[in-house]
């Protein structure tokens, strides 16, 4: 079987890698308000592959790409946001 | 690729030009996308109120439940693309078990979320112990509902796989089963860190 970058089996390594890679940061200890940060970034470049690569979104009417990317988006900045407004919060 | 069909709908080409799934499953998961929105923007409204409180009930939670979760997802909404790729080329035998291994995954999923309540009510958390558990009950049970229709949908494909297959209708009707599969991963793909993972020391 041939594998290339955006076959399923090499898409379902990618996501399985970055999982891993954001429970990492947080048992390593990074910094808590970066690391939270780069876990939503991450979640949000998973969900994309996910809507794009699983969900073909990219075979779909244009119309249901934009909304679906735009509600990942959407998603990904109400949890930063939220989450730095509530450090910048606290920390005063 | 061109693609031909004969007066019962049978599909004779390899794989199909058409967009995936049909408009109807399109809109229905984007309007359940964005009543979870409308969930994650609540909880972290909540979180800004009662920052404190959140981040000790958060610490209570085992994140290697999720990051299991995660993982069981992901892999079952791979093999789901697996079954989708094998219904266009008509392969009934892969349709099948991919199907079959996507449920055994979906199952286990279930099994890892009932430990996971289990032990937290025999601890004594509940969603009445505070509004942190309100959200996680509510938004994971809510999920889960997903999970189990998904299964349901998942469970009667492959059932239907033997006397459908090589009909179009069929393909459509399983890009639509993978469509709410995947809308399920990518929910959880956010509930995961919104939950378990963000802020957590």
């Amino acid at each position: 079987m041939e594998l290339r970058w955006h076959s399923p089996a090499v898409v379902w390594c990618m996501l399985c890698g970055l999982t891993l890679l954001s429970v990492a940061l947080v048992e390593e200890g990074w910094h808590r308000s970066f690391a939270s940060v780069v876990i939503v970034l991450i979640a949000a470049v998973k969900s994309r592959l996910v809507i794009v690569r699983f969900m073909e979104a990219n075979r779909a009417a244009r119309h249901w790409r934009f909304l679906y990317v735009t509600w990942n988006f959407a998603v990904a900045a109400t949890i930063i946001i939220g989450y730095v407004v509530s450090v910048a919060k606290y920390a005063g | 690729m061109k693609r031909t069909q004969d007066h019962l709908g049978l599909t004779t080409a390899a794989q199909s030009s058409r967009p995936p799934g049909t408009d109807g499953v399109w809109t229905f998961v984007f309007i359940d996308m964005i009543i979870f929105l409308m969930m994650f923007l609540s909880f972290m409204t909540e979180r800004l109120r009662h920052g404190a409180l959140y981040a000790a009930s958060q610490l209570r939670l085992n994140e290697f439940f999720g990051l299991a979760n995660t993982l069981i997802l992901l892999t079952s909404s791979w093999m789901v693309v697996e079954a989708v790729q094998a219904a266009r080329r008509n392969e009934v035998r892969r349709v099948r078990r991919f199907l079959g291994l996507a449920w055994m995954l979906g199952l286990a999923f279930a099994v890892d979320k009932f430990v996971e309540y289990y032990l937290k009510i025999r601890a004594g958390v509940t969603p009445a112990t505070n509004s942190f558990y309100s959200f996680y009950f509510f938004i994971t049970i809510v999920h889960f509902f997903h999970v189990i229709a998904g299964m349901f949908f998942i469970a009667y494909c492959r059932g239907n796989a033997r006397l459908r297959i090589g009909s179009e209708r069929y393909v459509t009707g399983l890009e639509n089963v993978g469509l709410f599969w995947h809308f399920v991963d990518v929910l959880w793909i956010f509930i995961f860190p919104l939950l378990y993972l963000v802020g957590r020391r």
